[in-house]
């Protein structure tokens, strides 16, 4: 038994030549699943196509890989008895989909759409809760009033890792200012963690009223709201507004329509007196965030500054259509789809 | 310097570092639990045979294991899956020769049965590279694999995968 030299170039010592075959089919699955993992999104259509093994082993793989980056489900509207789902960044679970659900991801590769009848809904989403049931979703959308749906959905997220659980409450305002306590129901029903909403308002005799009562009854349940307006006028009472959120059980805010300069001024100087770790990120018109930039720069004073314990960001992005207002205590927890959109990383299609 | 002597499956003797033999989940169990690397006892003599792992495979699997030597080994199974993996170009150097064959296979393997997590996530890796922008035919080719599917079954693959094409 003589020993191998040690350290020996690597040209100088070819890959082993034999006459035996040692062949991919004969290796043990999951050796196999192990190298199908890594493979991108067309190579495993490609490979469900070489051999009954193959098919089924890509199968399973996919059953552990899939992970959902984004889940947005609708009902789509009252009369259309069809159910849509997008499936936003995500590796392939939908593989395991019936076929007929799926709509062709052509125009925008990082967005599958699964389309459905009302009655195909509870196998469909049973066959998806098996597909990615070891899967993260990082962001859950709900937007439906329908007790079908919710029903469904509250059993399919048992168990189902989601980050952000979120409802959509932006559509159809006007039917949930009816009744908002279907929303509050729904937050409570399916644990939702954050929700989309406007703010509503109404001009009479040319003085903008307010209604607030809604956001704050949300604020007590969900830690992340997401907010728009309707009206372009500007608001009364939005410094208040805010202060009024974050006193309540809610952590997390971006107020996506832009503040002007008096809005800021009032929310830099009242919201540090909310002593809890709290995130708003808000938007400001461009002509007021230049201004108060540049005054801020004749003064010598940094656009990152502290007010008490508390951080404060004003920054224009480059090409941004607006400037940006954060202020944070504690961390400066990640808050928009855009946000995750640019974290996520590597995913091959 | 430690030096601990791999035997493989056809009898070939490896006597290689101690620190090397690190990467390797399976024979770092064996020498922590048997004591091999005690200088002072007879045990530290003993070979360890690994019958599953033919000499000329073992003495490419070391020579990965050199040129790695110090690199952080990976530890769990609790791998970012969408993470993306690069090949570096040293290994894919090292893999290219035997690429679309069963030698990189039988590394492959031996990689699994070593517990060598980084050889076997790169190993994997530059395997499955190998797929991209093929068919399934030319997969099949490629890899000797027969086509066992009937028409029909062709077809219904086909028609399941028709949304994506």
């Amino acid at each position: 038994m003589t020993p191998t030299p040690r350290y020996a170039d690597l040209r100088s010592t070819p890959w082993p030549q034999r006459d035996e075959q040692f062949h991919i089919l004969e290796q043990p699955k999951e050796l196999i699943g192990e190298i199908f993992k890594h493979v991108d999104y067309d190579g495993l259509l490609a490979l469900r196509k070489v051999s009954h093994l193959m098919k089924e082993i890509v199968d399973e793989v996919c059953c552990t890989l899939s992970t959902i980056q984004q889940l947005y489900f609708t009902e789509r509207n009252v009369n259309d008895p069809y159910f849509k789902i997008d499936l936003g960044h995500s590796k392939p679970p939908i593989i395991l989909l019936p076929w007929k659900h799926l709509t062709s991801p052509r125009f925008n590769r990082n967005v599958v759409y699964v389309n459905g009848t009302r009655e195909e809904f509870p196998e469909f989403l049973r066959q998806f809760r098996d597909a990615i049931l070891r899967a993260p979703i990082e962001e859950f959308t709900i937007d439906s009033r329908d007790e079908f749906y919710l029903s469904a959905f509250e059993s399919f997220l048992q168990g189902l890792t989601v980050l952000r659980r979120s409802l959509d409450a932006f559509s159809h305002p006007t039917e949930y200012r009816i009744n908002w306590n279907i929303a509050l129901r729904t937050i409570r029903r399916l644990g939702l963690n954050a929700v989309e909403m406007g703010i509503y308002a109404r001009v009479i005799r040319g003085v903008v009223c307010t209604e607030f009562a809604e956001i704050y009854q949300t604020a007590e349940l969900a830690d992340f709201l997401h907010l728009r307006k309707y009206i372009a006028r500007p608001l009364p009472g939005l410094p208040a507004l805010i202060v009024g959120i974050f006193q309540r059980s809610c952590s997390r805010v971006q107020f996506e329509k832009p503040l002007d300069e008096e809005d800021v001024n009032e929310i830099i100087k009242q919201l540090p007196s909310v002593q809890k770790d709290l995130h708003l990120h808000a938007f400001i018109i461009k002509g007021p965030a230049r201004r108060i930039l540049r005054r801020m720069r004749d003064n010598n004073e940094e656009s990152c500054f502290n007010v008490g314990s508390m951080q404060v960001e004003i920054r224009i992005e480059p090409g941004a259509e607006h400037g940006i207002l954060e202020m944070w205590r504690g961390a400066r927890t990640r808050l928009s789809c855009g946000d995750i959109k640019s974290a996520i990383r590597g995913i091959s299609y | 310097m430690v030096l601990i002597t791999l035997v493989s499956s056809d009898e070939q003797n490896f006597p290689v570092e101690r620190e090397l033999l690190k990467q390797s989940g399976t024979i770092e169990t064996l020498i922590v639990n048997m004591n091999l690397d005690d200088e002072d006892t007879d045990a530290a003599a003993m070979p360890i045979p690994l019958p599953n792992v033919k000499g000329d495979v073992l003495e490419k699997v070391i020579q990965w294991m050199e040129h790695h030597k110090g690199d952080p080994v990976k530890e769990g199974d609790n791998e970012d899956n969408n993470a993306e993996i690069v090949v570096p170009q040293w290994d894919d150097d090292f893999f290219k020769p035997a690429m679309y064959g069963s030698k990189h296979l039988e590394l492959t393997v031996a990689a699994s049965y070593l517990d060598i997590k980084n050889l076997l996530t790169l190993s994997c890796k530059a395997i499955s590279n190998t797929f991209k922008g093929k068919t399934g035919p030319q997969i099949r080719e490629e890899w000797g694999v027969p086509n066992e599917f009937t028409p029909e079954e062709e077809e219904a693959i086909r028609k399941e995968n028709e949304w994506s094409e």
